[in-house]
């Protein structure tokens, strides 16, 4: 370890700390996934089952749904934070620059709101009877729409609420990227006689790329997770919608919530991790082709 | 590049702290081994009623009180009703030595936390230490508190009995003309149709109002109305008709659900219930039901007993004592008892001090009520021997909901929004209620979870549209039907009948 290195990893420390105690102290408790939990006996002592507790999940005839709502979900929501989250950040950077501050603490804003806030909000949008949208359809004679009802409206909603509240929070963190941009490349792209569109596509995105490709990774890692907040109160946990909404910790949650059982959960959210994990390692080697310093590992 | 890489590692610490973004909690310190033990007991209730220095001076009183009776002091952990659930699961999940614990069917479940051995036997600790509760508490309730042959709870004696039916507003039956039930079995009842006729009566004479309570999932208050008796819970395949006890049935594929969520359909079509009532229901709050409103004219909660029409009046702001429509018998089923229960943890260190806490709660009038009122003069002012006011603005201001702790029947109430003798008219009630031949009866649920968590999990996909009659159940039940199949209702139902013959051997 060099001695120069010490002051930035000192900076780590505490975020080393954290996940030492939250990321790798209850890998133990993974043992719950295969007991059958007896509060008597303690969570050691409790009989071992082998692999009756994922039983549950996988017999089940709505894992193929959740799972695929939980993956379709993400992938869209991964693809639209970057698009836009992107567009966001190379618009601050080029024309923003007056209210920096300003338009920083709005964008910023809707990341520290609460999802039950949130779902109030949305409410106040699109409630069947009182809601801003159906308010103004029925003022121009149109039928109104009651959005609890009709799952295939909710792509759109949870998509658009998804990027309301993200967005701002990583455009912030390429803007910052962006910063750290040597600005002598521009000078040199602009003697060169490169275009304002030229510059952004052969130096504004060619550097943000490695970014990019890492806060995508880290998404892709979490992609058989999901807000369970986001589901479930933005949707109000209405059936009708669960052929679109119903996500892997939605889905768990009805179906735990009635046998409580601690080693059913568990089995599902080591089933999450796993895959997680698995999709890690694999799209870390593909980044490792495109874009070697993207690569996490 | 090598400064690239450098500013990497920085983002990334940052971003992993943010993605952490966990808060540490300061573990909950043990009480020091002192002379007199504190005793631990979770209860659910209004905790924003309360200040702590309201809690610390009523607690005073209280604990001088109990060092002289029992000799221990008791620390009350309040939740929300919202939050309690899940603060249990998380304190019996970390195996904490906590005395008492209120649980029930419905929230914090008894039967699961029972089986998984969460909570202690208590067949030898209650003689000795609850005499009282022992010699009052009707024998066959303690058999609803018994799984795998061991009593794993005490229960309270609270409104045990059940029977169906709703609260009219008395100003809008004197203008109909509607004669209410008598709190007796089978003297003027209803049925769900002559229900709908009133509603439709409603409608035309008062344009605009929306008669049915939607507060709540009337379904869920049908099963005696119905002849059920739910075995598994309501969302769980597995009833038995009050008139054949012995015979398991799947109550989703009976005609009565598919008679009721019809009828359901209807009354949205019609515009007796809310049209947007599956949606809201779900939430616990209900902003969309103003039960105060002058337009609200209808109650159901649960059962239509004398306490609970004097709910009514709280609840909705009514002037006078609502009209019962009765829609069935009373009966005593599992279920009336489980949804009160007070259990000792399984790790706690002072058994026997917890059951003499919860005997003396079943027996001491002072001691209940001032547990549940706080200090005569500072929290409330006495109106007569068991009527109270209770002083609103005080730092203690009911935070305990009175059926939650041992005997309701002993606990005062408020003057103005009960009868004097509310209690004494509930424990009648209670007392000519029909046993059920299945009183008593678990079902427990450990040999068939995955069926049961993903049967609920399906139905509950269903419930709120069906029951808040927002689909059409002619051809939604037929696909749910086939969905609770394949997750193996059947399997469930076949489970549920082998323990039921069992209960009948013994």
């Amino acid at each position: 370890m060099k001695k120069k290195n010490l002051p930035l990893l000192s900076l780590a420390l505490p975020g080393i700390i954290l996940i030492f105690l939250f990321g790798y102290l209850p890998l133990a408790g993974l043992v719950i996934a295969f007991k059958d939990v007896d509060y008597a006996k303690g969570i050691w002592a409790s009989d071992w089952v082998g692999l009756k507790n994922f039983e549950f999940f996988f017999k089940s005839s709505d894992a193929l749904r959740v799972t695929r709502n939980t993956l379709v979900m993400n992938a869209l929501f991964i693809v639209f934070t970057m698009v836009i989250s992107v567009t966001i950040a190379i618009m601050l950077y080029y024309v923003g620059k007056r209210m920096l501050r300003v338009t920083q603490t709005i964008l910023f804003l809707p990341y520290l709101i609460s999802w039950i806030v949130a779902s109030y909000a949305l409410e106040a949008f699109i409630d069947a009877r009182y809601g801003v949208v159906n308010q103004f359809l029925s003022s121009i004679g149109q039928r109104t729409v009651n959005f609890y009802y009709l799952p295939k409206w909710w792509y759109l909603i949870i998509v658009v609420c998804y990027i309301w509240k993200n967005a701002g929070y990583y455009s912030i963190l390429y803007y910052t990227r962006l910063l750290s941009i040597d600005p002598s490349l521009y000078e040199a792209a602009e003697i060169d006689g490169a275009s304002t569109w030229q510059k952004i596509r052969y130096i504004t995105l060619y550097m943000l790329r490695p970014l990019i490709v890492m806060l995508c990774l880290i998404q892709i890692g979490n992609i058989f997770y999901s807000d369970f907040g986001m589901y479930y109160f933005l949707t109000r946990d209405n059936g009708m919608l669960y052929p679109v909404t119903d996500v892997i910790d939605t889905y768990i949650f009805r179906a735990l919530k009635t046998v409580n059982d601690p080693g059913m959960g568990a089995a599902v959210g080591l089933f999450q991790s796993l895959m997680g994990f698995l999709l890690v390692v694999c799209s870390n080697k593909i980044a490792r082709k495109i874009d070697e310093e993207g690569a996490i590992f | 590049m090598m400064k690239n890489k450098k500013r990497f590692v920085g983002t990334l610490t940052a971003l992993s702290l943010a993605l952490s973004g966990c808060v540490l909690t300061a573990s909950a310190s043990e009480s020091s081994q002192e002379e007199i033990p504190t005793l631990t007991w979770y209860l659910p209730g209004n905790p924003t009623n309360m200040t702590s220095d309201g809690y610390n001076a009523v607690m005073e009183e209280v604990n001088q009180y109990l060092e002289e009776k029992i000799g221990c002091h008791l620390e009350v952990k309040l939740f929300a009703f919202s939050e309690y659930a899940q603060k249990c699961s998380t304190v019996i999940s970390a195996g904490e030595p906590y005395d008492l614990m209120f649980t029930c069917d419905w929230l914090n479940n008894f039967a699961t936390n029972a089986g998984s051995n969460a909570y202690l036997a208590l067949d030898d600790l209650l003689a000795e230490n609850a005499p009282d509760a022992m010699a009052d508490i009707p024998e066959y309730m303690w058999k609803a508190t018994t799984v795998n042959g061991k009593i794993f709870a005490m229960p309270a004696l609270q409104t045990y009995a059940k029977n169906d039916g709703i609260f009219l507003r008395a100003d809008v039956a004197e203008e109909l003309g509607i004669e209410g039930s008598s709190y007796d079995n089978g003297v003027n009842t209803y049925t769900l149709e002559d229900i709908e006729e009133i509603y439709s009566q409603i409608v035309e004479a008062y344009p605009g109002v929306i008669p049915a309570d939607c507060g709540d999932i009337f379904w869920m208050h049908m099963d005696e109305a119905y002849g059920f008796n739910f075995l598994g819970g309501f969302d769980v395949p597995g009833v038995v008709r009050f008139s054949d006890e012995h015979t398991v049935i799947d109550q989703f594929q009976t005609e009565e659900f598919m008679d009721y969520c019809k009828t359901m359909y209807e009354w949205v079509q019609k515009g007796y219930a809310q049209p947007d009532w599956a949606t809201y229901v779900t939430m616990t709050d209900q902003l969309a039901i103003d039960r105060k409103s002058p337009d609200h004219m209808t109650y159901q909660q649960g059962f239509t007993a004398p306490n609970v029409a004097s709910m009514a009046v709280s609840d909705c702001g009514w002037t006078e004592t609502p009209v019962p429509l009765i829609m069935s018998n009373k009966y005593a089923v599992t279920s009336g008892v489980t949804q009160s229960l007070t259990a000792v943890g399984v790790n706690s260190r002072y058994p026997e001090k917890a059951v003499q806490l919860y005997n003396l709660a079943y027996s001491d009038p002072w001691f209940v009520n001032t547990l549940v009122y706080g200090i005569e003069g500072v929290n409330y002012t006495k109106v007569s021997d068991t009527e109270i006011e209770i002083i609103r603005e005080s730092n203690y201001a009911n935070p305990l909901a009175t059926f939650t702790l041992a005997n309701q029947f002993i606990t005062w109430v408020e003057a103005g929004a009960y009868p004097a003798d509310v209690w004494e008219q509930t424990k009648a009630f209670c007392e000519d209620a029909t046993p059920s031949e299945l009183f008593g009866f678990i079902f427990d649920s450990s040999n068939v979870k995955s069926e049961v968590a993903n049967c609920s999990a399906i139905y509950e996909e269903y419930k709120y549209p069906l029951l808040c009659g927002a689909v059409d159940p002619e051809s939604v039940i037929p696909d749910m039907l086939s969905r609770l199949e394949n997750a193996g209702s059947a399997k469930i139902i076949e489970e549920m009948q082998r323990q039921v013959d069992a209960f009948f051997e013994n």
